[in-house]
């Protein structure tokens, strides 16, 4: 395996039943990066992470942790949020983070003070978990993943349940802690989240790895070949352009067209003949949708 | 053991057995289980009562007929008595009166050596029998409470997700394990504790009510035999509570197949090979049948046995009494081979068991 590697998989493949759930899967996190796993729901984002943390078994393939097979000791060295919280409902949030946080090593009350501050729960410290909305629980347990300040943090859907201001100030932590160097794993469904904070990407569909690398490359290669207009008759534009053979959909309040730059002329002229004159024309950006889209052969984003 | 692993099974340890002690459905347990031992543990001294005033009825009804010259002597006549030498009637026909008193006396005496029986040592509504038949009684909850908090303190932590949580943390799942049997242990420990003083002070208390003299035929022996035997079987159902919780995951699931078996378990406390029927056939290697077998050598020996090590009980076949017998030498090492099983086997799919979202 590479040497320095924080996290490797090979081949990791899971079956839940007749269900393949993932299908050899071939990831390495590099310390520092901040890697995204997209994917719809079901496409084994939460397998492939649960298989990492040890909490099912793989049908074949290996993980390695720290460089070594994966074994309870090295996950002490990792912070982890999960949709199922885990605390206990009848205690407070900081009883919470005392009695987990304290499971290796005596529990260090300045540390788990900075850990609410840092998730914006120390108001509400001493009330009882269950009282929490969903937005404070990942608060808490996001506090408890970076509680320890461990090597590797482990983000499924960190933003799941939380308003839109609360999602912001996430995005903003784990861009925070990308930026001290930590190296993060980072699942979620949600394109907007994965492109504004993670540096390298894996994009599953049905439980296979249908692309990977850096997301900076990635949106460089997915040049789609696609012009967006703006016209004022989009449906008349759209038959228009059907009838010159051209692919086109209407999106939000423009018209885009499948077609390289020097159709730009053609399509013009095609529009003008018909009375219908081109107000704007650009050639469309790549953004992670498209990465998505490009990957995955979809039409759609689901 | 590793310093980490080792603070991890003391906190956690910690964690389960203060999760006990806020837990209401243990409170609620411990209270049900006091109710129920104070009620059914006096139900055997609540026919001494009746069975005093019917002796008493008998006793009048007896020197009614002295009196009308009828000769009649309950439990017999003493070895001094000569029936000739107290004639009830004259030549005349009258009673004499004289013999007569003799006769209610030696009736009288009769009925106080009955009465005396039976709170003599080893008598019927003796201190010591009331407190055996009151375990009788008593056992079939031990069993149902150990396994009920056991299925609660091991499913919760699925329900929570708090396992994932602890694996993911890097807790050893047999660490995990540990520390929840530490739990049990002091539940098991509270349970036996509770049993026992409610039965001790129940019957102390009915006792007292007889007016009779204090238990001195209850020995410190019985007492000591009465927490290892509750906490022993407290112990093998709570492990096999553990089990079914490992195994199915809901507490909801758990409770209604352990309590299914359990049910079937308390039954075979009574049965034998000489019942009839596939379980009575397979009994001797079944947990309940061996618990029976402890608590009927330890509580309820019957002599004449075979042996040092059996006894036999009489059952009824066909109308016939027969003898049958129940291996002492086999009954503990099963009962603690059935917990080692049950305990080990907990472990064992534990970590093996996949903990899913």
């Amino acid at each position: 395996m590479a040497q320095g590697a924080i996290l490797k998989t090979e081949n990791l493949t899971k079956r839940f039943g007749k269900i393949l759930a993932l299908d050899g899967l071939n990831m390495e996190i590099l310390p520092g990066q901040v890697y995204g796993l997209l994917g719809p729901n079901g496409s084994g984002k939460t397998t492939a992470i649960s298989l990492i943390l040890g909490l099912i078994w793989p049908a074949s393939g290996k993980i390695y942790l720290f460089g070594d097979e994966l074994k309870p000791e090295s996950l002490k060295r990792v912070g982890t949020v999960m949709d199922s919280h885990g605390f206990y409902p009848g205690y407070s949030g900081r009883d919470n983070l005392r009695m987990f946080g304290s499971l290796h090593k005596p529990v260090d009350e300045k540390r788990v003070d900075e850990a609410l501050e840092l998730v914006g729960l120390t108001n509400r410290a001493s009330s009882s978990f269950k009282s929490y909305s969903m937005g404070m629980k990942q608060r808490l347990s996001i506090a408890f993943a970076v509680l320890d300040d461990p090597e590797l943090l482990i983000f499924d859907e960190p933003t799941n349940g939380m308003d839109p201001e609360g999602i912001a100030e996430i995005r903003e932590l784990i861009s925070q802690l990308a930026k001290q160097g930590k190296t993060v794993l980072l699942a979620s469904h949600m394109l907007a989240e994965v492109e504004q904070v993670c540096t390298h990407l894996a994009i599953l569909k049905h439980g296979r790895m249908v692309k990977q690398g850096e997301l900076h490359q990635l949106m460089l290669e997915a040049k789609r070949n696609e012009l967006e207009l703006v016209v004022t008759e989009l449906e008349k534009a759209i038959a228009v352009l059907f009838d010159a053979g051209y692919n086109a959909r209407i999106e939000n309040t423009m018209v885009v067209v499948t077609a390289h730059e020097g159709q730009a002329e053609h399509i013009t002229a095609v529009l003008a003949e018909q009375g219908l004159f081109i107000k704007e024309m650009r050639r469309r950006k790549s953004n992670l949708e498209s990465v998505f889209l490009e990957a995955t052969g979809s039409s759609k984003y689901p | 053991m590793k310093d980490s692993t080792k603070n991890a099974f003391l906190q956690l340890s910690r964690i389960e057995i203060k999760k006990l002690f806020r837990n209401l459905t243990f409170y609620f347990l411990v209270v049900i289980l006091v109710l129920l031992v104070a009620y059914l543990s006096s139900v055997p001294a609540n026919s001494y009562q009746p069975r005093v005033q019917g002796l008493e009825s008998q006793l009048l009804v007896t020197y009614d007929l002295i009196e009308r010259g009828h000769p009649v002597l309950l439990g017999g006549a003493p070895d001094w008595f000569n029936p000739e030498d107290y004639p009830l009637i004259d030549s005349s026909g009258a009673v004499i009166l004289e013999n007569a008193e003799v006769y209610k006396q030696i009736n009288n005496d009769n009925f106080q050596s009955q009465i005396d029986a039976y709170t003599a040592e080893e008598g019927e509504y003796s201190f010591s029998n009331l407190i055996n038949k009151g375990i009788r009684q008593v056992v079939l909850f031990l069993v149902i409470f150990s396994l009920i908090m056991a299925v609660i303190l091991f499913t919760a932590d699925y329900r929570n997700g708090s396992y994932r949580l602890m694996v993911s943390r890097g807790v050893k799942r047999s660490t995990i394990v540990t520390s929840k049997f530490m739990a049990l242990i002091v539940a098991s420990v509270i349970f036996t504790s509770v049993t026992a003083i409610t039965l001790f002070v129940s019957i102390v208390v009915t006792y007292n009510n007889f007016n009779a003299v204090n238990p001195a035929d209850f020995s410190i022996l019985q007492a000591g035999n009465i927490i290892w035997v509750f906490l022993l079987i407290s112990l093998v159902y709570m492990a096999f509570g553990s089990l079914m919780a490992i195994v199915l995951a809901s507490a909801t699931s758990a409770l209604l197949g352990g309590l299914m078996i359990a049910f079937h378990s308390v039954g075979l406390f009574y049965i034998t090979p000489c019942d009839q029927g596939f379980l009575a056939t397979i009994s001797p290697v079944t947990l309940g049948h061996n618990i029976g077998s402890i608590l009927q050598a330890v509580f309820d020996p019957v002599a004449g046995g075979v042996g040092t090590s059996q006894f036999v009980e009489t059952v009824i076949v066909g109308g016939q009494a027969e003898q049958c017998f129940r291996n002492l030498n086999l009954a503990l090492p099963l009962t603690i081979v059935y917990a080692s099983v049950f305990t080990f086997l907990t472990y064992l799919i534990f970590n093996k068991k996949e903990l899913k979202g």
